[in-house]
């Protein structure tokens, strides 16, 4: 156990340091400010080395540089934006898992039959549909035509919440002001479209990959086995085959980070939303390469850091790998 | 009082290119305690008379009979549900892969717990020792130990052994052991077919043991089906079988047992069937062996029928009947 | 077989490739995306035959909507945007537009991806433990925020986005060509070849290209899809096509401020992107399907 997520925390370490390294030649190529690159002369390979223990040395006490358009510091700012992306994202995720995983062993208890039809084909519309366009199209119908849903930001501008920790469902929640209910039920209705619009293409995916490895569990020998045991369909479905099904579904769920920021990098930018990704665009726009360069490092750590959860993840939940001969 | 009856069992395919028979009107009969060995070639459908018997057909697939007797009571007058419960209380199947028939995300303990709560029950000191009970049964020698193991952790015997001691805490009337060796070691298929046999004969429990390798079934069986493509071929005694086979597919398959030790004649070659079991899109017309069929010939093309020879069993072939030293009856079944 | 009288059935096995058409044109769905995609393509071919007007030729109706609304006119049968641009030209030339861009963004990332694939597949461990280690780490990261920086690096415009799409693209060849390779390098035929005395050459040619063609096939369709995708997003971010163009994404970001004044030039350039995509996906899928690949 304690093997394995050394082990783990090992790779996660070497991924960072590779991730450096990329991150650190970035700022060869593209002299980004010199407070973080050193001098950016180097005449021999020694000198790039140090360079580059430097540039550790930087990174790691959180000296991560100011941003050229403002001159705050791009780690602070990384932190101050982080939260909503965080909320927005896991809000995304809590909507296409809770819809998705039961939407996929819908389709493979009905393999082939046109419930499961009529739920493959949707998820295939779902995964091929542009998030930027689906991010539209919801605002035109339900906040422009329906005007069901506000358009942009997170609250409203008449809650005057003061960030504590930066969740806005946690913030209004804690805050002492008379509205906080109120408060925190007009975030939650900020929250909802965007939350929908960024859930959508890991929903679709989801609901795939439940479906195939439910239906490759289901055929499998111990589940004819589990039949003719006589045990109830529901103990067959949810306790033996889901159980083996979410060993790959977990792995996806991982990979979806990915997705799942990408999408935030557009969403963000639709609704307005203040998060990492509309802050990081803005940069780009600007050419403020210090914060580019914040940005990446920070969202790849993450991203790093959270393949290493679900890799330790993955080794809890499968006794093959957790016990092995 | 017979312990199976089935008369006229058709399992049948539905795929897109239409329907196509993998069992064709099957009848057996199998006595209590007894032991029946079923034998053919891999795809010649003896696998899935054991799942329509249990009723674990995949969905793709769709079952006839005009009657499945088990233990006194017709399967096929039962709902799906009441059948389920039934055939789950009287029958128990182990199947050919041990180690991929137990779920890999589980212990042993709790996968034996799961069949004990539902047949025999009982609080949780009372139900670990009714699984240590039934692990020693089938000859585990550290059940305590083996409990708490998941299946990538044990052998294939070992597995198979759980595989058993699973099947038999539901105390069923027949044990269905579907190549329950074919994927061991050498060494190990005896324990575990001397296990079955031992305990069909301990507990009066009826054993079909399905194979596709003759030598099994020659020293442990009362009676033999032969299978092929789908087809009840002969079905007889087993002494009847081995000391005179009559159909030329039985022959076959005794034919190529290699021979060992003193009967083995030096030089001499092993018979092999020619060809292979069709397809089941692409069936003969008549005697389904007919395109391999050694002793073929032109009536072959019509189709043969199961007929009762007196003081041997039954055979499903014009050319063995007319050779055989006893005439048949004009019965046909 | 051959002694035996012969008035049984022969069964008749067919060719891989027939059997993969076989299989194909079954999935009723995915023949009718290929249509789709056809289509698409054809439009994209003869796009100055089949749009009307200039994609950037401006008329005096502004915002004019499509001829089936009552205030549409029939001249502009997708209606004008609000600088008085036909749609439909601007619709059929972005077609082109995004197709010739992502062959483009597929042709460079394939060969360079394919071409280290096999690389590390069939070099030393050296090689490969590097280049994996790396498009591990670039799999990582989201590709679009990789596609964005580089962008921001290397400056915004088109010939820019389309090496940071290519760029991204790289590794998904390389991993998917030197898995397939070393999965069949494991296999006993292989084995058997180079028993047979192949040379390295033939082995690679005879035995091993033909059973990772599917992966790659399937891997191509991904690409182009991504790449679709991807172009049009740098687009609709304002990285990629500029305004004049008539890039699909680029006509979403100009038109989302007018999406209450004229919601047709939001809504049917997205239908463009999707069906694109869609049908490019559902002939994947039926491809992964025919040729019986897994995930």
């Amino acid at each position: 156990m304690t093997k394995i997520i050394l082990r783990q925390l090992i790779i996660m370490l070497l991924s960072l340091i590779t991730l450096t390294i990329f991150t650190f030649s970035l700022t060869r190529f593209f002299p980004v400010d010199s407070s973080i690159t050193g001098n950016a002369n180097v005449d021999n390979a020694a000198h790039l080395f140090f360079h580059y223990f430097d540039y550790l040395k930087l990174i790691v006490s959180g000296d991560w540089g100011y941003s050229r358009i403002n001159g705050s510091d791009v780690l602070k700012d990384f932190l101050l934006y982080f939260p909503a992306t965080i909320e927005l994202s896991f809000a995304a995720l809590i909507i296409s898992i809770s819809i998705g995983l039961p939407l996929g062993v819908f389709a493979a208890r009905h393999k082939n039959m046109w419930q499961d039809k009529l739920i493959v084909s949707t998820t295939l519309v779902g995964y091929s549909m542009p998030i930027f366009w689906w991010g539209m199209l919801l605002v035109l119908l339900f906040s422009l035509t329906l005007s069901l849903t506000p358009v942009a930001s997170r609250i409203g501008f008449e809650y005057d919440i003061l960030p504590v920790t930066g969740f806005m469902l946690i913030d209004t929640l804690i805050s002492n002001k008379p509205y906080a209910v109120e408060a925190f039920f007009d975030a939650l209705h900020h929250l909802i479209l965007p939350a929908i619009v960024l859930g959508t293409i890991p929903l679709a995916i989801f609901t795939r990959v439940t479906r195939a490895s439910m239906i490759e569990a289901l055929s499998s020998d111990y589940i004819r086995t589990a039949k003719a045991k006589g045990l109830a369909t529901s103990r067959i479905i949810w306790v033996h085959a889901l159980r083996n099904a979410m060993i790959p579904i977990i792995t996806i769920i991982g990979l979806q980070i990915s997705v799942l920021i990408t999408g935030t990098l557009i969403t963000e930018i639709i609704f307005s939303w203040p998060g990492v990704g509309k802050w990081l665009l803005e940069a780009v726009y600007r050419r403020d390469l210090v914060t580019i360069h914040g940005g990446l490092l920070a969202i790849a750590s993450t991203v790093i850091f959270i393949n290493m959860l679900i890799e330790i993840t993955t080794y809890l939940i499968n006794p093959r790998l957790r016990l092995q001969k | 009082m017979h312990l199976l009856r089935l008369e006229n069992l058709s399992v049948t395919y539905h795929s897109n290119n239409g329907d196509f028979p993998i069992i064709e009107r099957l009848s057996l009969k199998m006595d209590m305690g007894e032991i029946l060995g079923i034998v053919g070639e891999s795809g010649s459908g003896k696998s899935i008379l054991a799942l329509a018997i249990m009723g674990l057909l995949s969905p793709k697939m769709s079952m006839r009979a005009d009657y499945i007797n088990l233990d006194g009571q017709d399967l096929m007058k039962m709902s799906h549900a009441q059948r389920a419960a039934y055939v789950a209380s009287k029958a128990a199947i182990i199947f050919q892969e041990p180690q991929a028939s137990l779920n890999p995300c589980y212990s042993v303990s709790s996968q034996l717990d799961e069949t004990i709560i539902l047949h025999q029950g009982g609080n949780n000191k009372l139900r670990k020792s009714r699984a240590i009970n039934l692990l020693e049964s089938v000859g585990v020698t550290q059940p305590e130990t083996v409990l708490k193991m998941y299946p990538h952790q044990l052998s294939g015997g070992m597995n198979q052994r759980v595989a058993i001691a699973i099947a038999l805490s539901c105390k069923p009337r027949l044990l269905i052991a579907d190549e329950p060796t074919t994927a061991l070691d050498v060494t190990i298929q005896s324990q575990i077919i001397d296990l079955l046999v031992d305990l069909s004969k301990a507990e009066d429990v009826g054993l079909m043991l399905i194979t596709h390798d003759f030598a099994l079934l020659s020293e442990n069986t009362d009676r033999v089906g032969v299978i092929y493509s789908g087809q009840l071929m002969e079905h007889a005694a087993t002494e009847n079988i081995l000391s005179c086979p009559h159909h030329p597919y039985t022959k076959a398959l005794l034919d190529s047992i290699p021979q060992l030790g003193d009967r083995h004649i030096k030089g001499s070659r092993m018979f092999a069937l020619e060809g292979n079991i069709p397809a089941i899109d692409q069936l003969p017309v008549g005697c389904r062996l007919g395109p391999r069929c050694p002793q073929a010939e032109k009536l072959c093309v019509k189709n043969q029928k199961l007929k009762t020879i007196e003081n041997y069993g039954k055979v499903r072939c014009h050319v063995a009947i007319a050779h055989s030293p006893t005439q048949p009856k004009d019965k046909t079944s | 077989m051959i002694n035996q009288p012969q008035f049984y059935r022969q069964p008749e096995i067919p060719g891989t490739f027939s059997r993969w058409v076989k299989s194909f044109n079954k999935n009723k769905l995915a023949v009718s995306a290929l249509i789709v995609l056809l289509v698409i393509i054809l439009i994209a071919i003869f796009a100055p035959w089949i749009a009307p007007y200039d994609p950037t030729a401006q008329f005096e109706e502004l915002s004019s909507p499509p001829y089936w609304y009552d205030s549409g006119n029939s001249k502009y049968i997708l209606g004008t945007d609000d600088l008085g641009r036909d749609l439909f030209s601007r619709l059929v030339y972005g077609a082109r537009l995004s197709l010739k861009l992502a062959t483009i963004v597929v042709l460079i990332s394939a060969t360079i991806g394919i071409l280290l694939g096999c690389m590390t597949a069939l070099t030393n461990i050296w090689i490969d433990n590097i280049i994996l280690r790396l498009t591990d780490l670039i799999l990582a990261l989201p590709s679009l925020l990789l596609a964005i920086v580089i962008v921001a690096l290397i400056g915004p415009g088109l010939p820019n986005a389309i090496y940071a799409v290519a760029i991204v693209l790289i590794p998904h060849f390389v991993l998917v060509s030197r898995n397939a390779i070393k999965h069949e390098l494991n296999k006993d035929y292989v084995t058997a070849t180079i028993l047979d005395g192949a040379n390295k050459s033939r082995l690679f040619t005879h035995s091993i290209l033909p059973n990772i063609l599917p992966s790659l096939i399937v891997q191509l369709t991904l690409a182009f899809s991504t790449a679709i995708l991807e172009i049009s997003a740098l687009g609709f971010l304002g990285l990629g096509a500029q305004p004049p163009h008539p890039e699909w994404g680029t006509i979403l970001s100009e038109s989302y401020v007018y999406i209450t004044i004229a919601p047709w030039t939001v809504t049917l350039p997205g239908l463009a992107i999707f069906f694109t995509l869609l049908s490019i996906n559902l002939v994947g899928d039926g491809l992964r399907d025919a040729m019986d690949l897994e995930k």
